[in-house]
């Protein structure tokens, strides 16, 4: 123990005097890592998504279903948090013909609504928004995580109101808030929503399938958890481009672990292929790193080049650093300071550098983000990976550095030159 | 002093040849960063709106063949691109549209079911229509379609863009589109194919041209104009060229950031790299240089690294272009923009840089030991 | 003390630019010994005393040091001796411009690990042996060229080195300043500790009891 002190002047006999150049390094490093953050958050948000799927699955392999239009499934009235699975009694039996343990059927649904912004927001255009939403039923997330905007709203007139939470897209481009009123038309029926939550997810909605045999993939892919208050829990999932989808149902089937979802799913369409639609979670998975990589693929090229920069600013940086420290590192040396110990100093000396630009950078970017408005969920292992990734080459690279500097070391040299 | 300088810059990097290697290396990976901005600004001026519907032709009181011809001109003599041409025909109650081309549909039409006909080539080559989205609700049977009695595949339902129509034919638009608003439910797209083959023959033909410049597109409209003279050719009062020079300028930021992190090291190194062949000018100063001279060579050194590493970037750049293309930055810069880069960089490394070149011309008392 | 048996070495070995700057070196150097190692340019004097500093270790032959054959030790074992037991004087200085005098001496004591309130006596006391306490908070680089060498003897004393290597450690002072040197020197030798001093420059030479002359490699 009484070495780390020694150790610790050492690597400051190292490092400039005012630690001017050490902390503008620091800086720089940090900001490299908020970049990186920032510019891998749509992969590492598609990540976070994947995995919040299957957390709430907790385990249980899934499959979707959606009908197409003009099948069965069409419903004239729709009533949100039901579990009316009747229709689906013909998949069912085939399931049960497959030899199939029978899953748990969570009802879902989808539906094409168009609403007038409020005429009292002066600042609105009257056009009409078109969009879709899901609801869920309330049996399947107990244990989510993600955390909302809980809003407390009681209503004086005693109207009946369908609790939503919307995305944060919805909300920042329309400008609902919690405790806002939407007014939804739902297949010709009108539905009233009050806004009791809005979710961190642009858009998350299942694979639709269209009236024209088409199937449209709206924003990311993937469902976003919500978990809020004590009642029913909806997710309300918004696409802002113009969808013309019609009314379609849609279900999620809940099969145990040992069930091939991927077979089962491929016959299933087989069979129903002409009214509805079958996508497995890792379809789900693909979908929803499809669409975040389709928004990243200006992020990849300032990725490339943003390495490209801090590669060679760190080679300059030892380059420099190398002939300020090769003095200091000789006399070491003629003090008896052995070459591993020197190795050792010198690469601590750019560890206690690359540590603290590591921290900074985790802490500071999402305040980027945010200020950006970007989403982001949160650190992750791929962003993790990412960042460790960075520091290690870090490292690396100065460790690389130590062992070449000492190894070309020549005291000669040194008081020759003077 | 040309002699001089590659001697100096002969010996300098036989001396500090890493030292040398690394600076050249930091310059490119600076003129790369910036070139693969330009690459990407140009990618995105060409893929945008602008970029297709500024520029455009519109030509009217013209007859079929000069429309091949007028083609064949633009592309064989002037060696332009033609990117879509779009045929406009007024009937009794529709108006048609022949699309002919493989790129820019979205400009013009907002394919919201189905497919458009560069979705697929065959689509161009038998009887397809493109349809209004209105129409969607009023068709019973949703693949065909009957007009002017010829029967349609109805391949995608859609918009129809009309501001971009206006923006490209100018006075034209509103001379040709006489009823003032278009209701988009009577205009009808077909392949140009089929637009020729049931004879119909076009009022205003739109043509655009991949790539071209705003100053090349007015030398062109002056080329055809002689050429055909009958024919009445107007291209778009916008300028796009402003545009894509917004969008260089737009790069500006984030280029001048990674010129800033590689640049701060490359500095350091380039300061390090002066007091190292300091000795070199000293000597020629000894043996009879001017300082001014000396200063000359100097900056000479710096402007010829310059100049090899822009070489390199170009060169890694071009190799590279194939995966720039994926990373959306798949144009080479222009000339104009190799030279500009080229002045502004070297013009900054000698000014930060004049001050040490000057200081280096002290010789010390001690030193040459 | 210290004992060399036959020591070669070679430069660029197996190279048309082979050079051999030591041939056949035999020579001891008993304990308190006061030494002086004279030669012209380029005769091998500094790659002698290198090899005497553990500071090279590609050499053929023995180098014996108080009885132990050391010439296999590995790096980390020869940088300890080197740390406890020999100092090192250089002709510029050696010294940290950026650090104080006795940040500089405090060095070898950091090296070996020893906490800072005893590096900080110690230091002082080494300073105070070579009349440089005065200065111990001025930084090495605005120091005379004399002060800076006395600094660079406090350093080489402070871990109480039993050998003190010099090399040409007046070559960058005039000749008063010179003479101070040799006088320290000749102190510390004079308290026991082995001095071996390298020099091209006679008057220096001739206050040394001892000398050698090495032409070509080879001692005369």
């Amino acid at each position: 123990m009484s070495k780390i002190p020694s150790l610790c002047r050492l690597v400051s006999m190292l490092t400039s005097k005012r630690k001017i150049k050490e902390l503008i390094l620091l800086l720089e490093l940090s900001l490299v890592v908020v970049l990186y953050i920032v510019s891998f958050a749509p992969l590492s948000n598609a990540f976070y998504l994947c995995h919040g799927i299957k957390n709430a699955l907790s385990g249980e392999n899934v499959i979707y279903c959606t009908a197409k239009e003009g099948s069965i499934f069409t419903a004239d009235v729709i009533s949100v948090g039901s579990a009316d699975t009747d229709c689906l009694t013909p998949v069912l039996e085939e399931i049960e013909a497959l030899g199939v343990p029978s899953p748990e059927v969570i009802a879902t649904e989808s539906h094409y609504f168009s609403y007038e912004i409020n005429a009292s927001d002066d600042s609105a255009d009257a056009a009409s928004v078109q969009g879709y939403f899901i609801a869920l039923s309330p049996d399947w997330y107990e244990n989510v995580t993600l955390s909302l905007k809980k809003g407390e709203l009681t209503l004086s007139d005693g109207s009946e109101y369908t609790d939503v939470v919307i995305s944060k897209g919805f909300s920042d481009a329309y400008g609902y808030d919690v405790g806002d009123i939407i007014n939804a038309d739902i297949d010709r029926d009108e539905y009233n929503c009050r806004v009791t939550g809005i979710a961190k997810s642009n858009a998350t909605v299942v694979d639709i399938n269209v009236s024209y045999e088409e199937t449209i993939n709206a924003g990311s892919v993937g469902f976003n958890m919500a978990y809020y208050g004590e009642s029913t829990y909806f997710m309300f999932a918004v696409e802002e481009s113009l969808l013309s989808l019609d009314t379609a149902e849609s279900f999620a089937l809940l099969f145990s672990d040992e069930t091939d979802t991927d077979e089962l799913a491929t016959a299933l369409a087989d069979k129903f292929g002409e009214t509805m639609d079958f996508a497995t979670f890792d379809t789900l998975c693909q979908n929803t790193y499809d669409a975040e990589l389709s928004e990243f693929g200006g992020g990849t090229l300032m990725i490339v080049l943003l390495t490209i920069a801090v590669i060679f600013n760190f080679i300059g940086y030892i380059v420099i650093n190398t002939r300020e420290k090769q003095r200091v590192l000789l006399i070491l040396n003629i003090c008896g300071l052995s070459f591993r110990k020197s190795v050792l100093i010198n690469a601590l000396s750019y560890f206690m550098i690359g540590v603290p630009a590591l921290l900074l950078g985790i802490v500071g970017a999402p305040y980027i983000l945010e200020y950006n408005d970007t989403v982001y969920y949160g650190f992750n292992i791929f962003i993790g990976a990412v960042l460790i990734a960075i520091f290690a080459g870090f490292i690396a690279a100065a460790v690389l550095a130590s062992i070449l500097q000492r190894g070309n070391s020549d005291v000669i040299n040194l008081y020759k030159k003077g | 002093m040309l002699h001089l300088t590659f001697a100096k810059l002969s010996s300098t990097f036989a001396a500090h040849k890493f030292l040398t290697v690394i600076i050249i290396l930091s310059i490119a990976a600076s003129f790369f960063c910036v070139n693969s901005m330009l690459g990407c600004a140009e990618d995105s001026y060409r893929s945008s709106y602008d970029a297709t519907i500024f520029t455009t032709l519109c030509v009217s009181g013209h007859s079929d063949a000069d429309i091949d011809q007028m083609r064949s001109f633009i592309s064989d003599e002037c060696g332009y691109a033609v990117g879509s041409t779009l045929s406009f025909a007024k009937c009794d109650d529709f108006y048609l549209i022949g699309f002919d081309g493989t790129d820019a549909s979205e400009k013009w039409f907002t394919c919201l079911s189905g497919s458009f006909f560069t979705d697929d080539a065959a689509f161009s080559l038998s009887d397809n229509v493109y349809l209004s989205f209105e129409l969607s609700s009023y068709i019973d049977d949703s693949d065909t379609f009957t007009i002017d009695g010829h029967t349609y595949n109805v391949i995608g339902y859609g918009g129809i863009v009309s501001v971009n129509f206006r923006a490209a034919m100018g006075d034209i638009y509103s001379s040709f589109f006489t009823d003032g608003n278009i209701y988009s439910d009577n205009i009808y797209v077909i392949s140009e194919n089929s637009f020729n083959k049931y004879g119909y023959n076009a009022d205003v033909v739109l043509i655009h041209i991949n790539g071209v410049s705003y100053k090349q597109l007015e030398a062109l409209l002056s080329d055809l104009e002689s050429r055909f003279p009958a024919v009445q050719i107007t291209i778009p009062s916008y300028n796009s060229d402003q545009y894509r020079l917004d969008e260089k300028l737009s790069t500006v930021p984030v280029s001048a950031f990674f010129v800033i992190l590689i640049g701060a090291s490359l500095l350091s190194m380039a300061y390090v790299w002066l007091d190292e062949t300091k000795d070199i000018s000293h000597i020629y100063i000894i043996c009879g240089l001017s300082r001014a001279k000396t200063v000359i060579i100097s900056v000479a050194e710096l402007l010829f690294l310059t100049f090899l590493g822009e070489a390199l970037a170009l060169i890694v750049q071009y190799l590279a272009l194939p995966w720039l293309s994926l990373l959306g930055a798949g144009y080479m810069p222009g000339l104009q923009d190799i030279i500009l880069t080229f002045i502004i960089a070297s013009s900054a490394l000698v000014l930060l840089l004049f001050g040490r070149i000057i200081k280096n011309l002290d010789i010390g008392r001690g030193e040459l030991t | 003390m210290i004992e060399l048996k036959n020591v070669s070495r070679k430069f660029f070995e197996g190279k048309p630019n082979e050079v051999a700057a030591l041939r056949g070196i035999n020579l001891t150097v008993g304990d308190g010994e006061m030494l002086a190692i004279m030669g012209p340019s380029g005769s091998g004097k500094s790659t002698l005393l290198h090899i005497l500093a553990l500071l090279d270790s590609h050499y053929s032959g023995e180098l014996i040091y108080d009885g132990r054959d050391i010439s296999k030790l590995g790096d980390a074992e020869k940088s300890s001796l080197r740390n406890h037991e020999i100092g090192l004087v250089m002709q510029d200085y050696g010294l940290v411009g950026e650090m104080t005098a006795q940040e500089n001496v405090e060095i070898p004591l950091t090296v070996a690990g020893i906490g800072k309130k005893e590096a900080r006596t110690r230091s002082r006391e080494a300073l105070e042996r070579v009349g440089m306490a005065h200065k111990s908070g001025y930084n090495a680089n605005l120091l005379s060229g004399g002060e800076r060498q006395r600094v660079a003897v406090a350093r080489a004393v402070v871990m109480n080195a039993k050998l003190l290597l010099a090399d040409e450690p007046t070559g960058a002072v005039d000749t008063k300043i010179t003479g101070e040197i040799m006088d320290l020197l000749k102190t510390l030798n004079q308290s026991g500790v082995t001095v071996i001093i390298v020099t091209h420059d006679v008057n220096v030479a001739n206050l040394c009891p001892r000398k050698i002359n090495i032409v070509d490699g080879t001692i005369q």
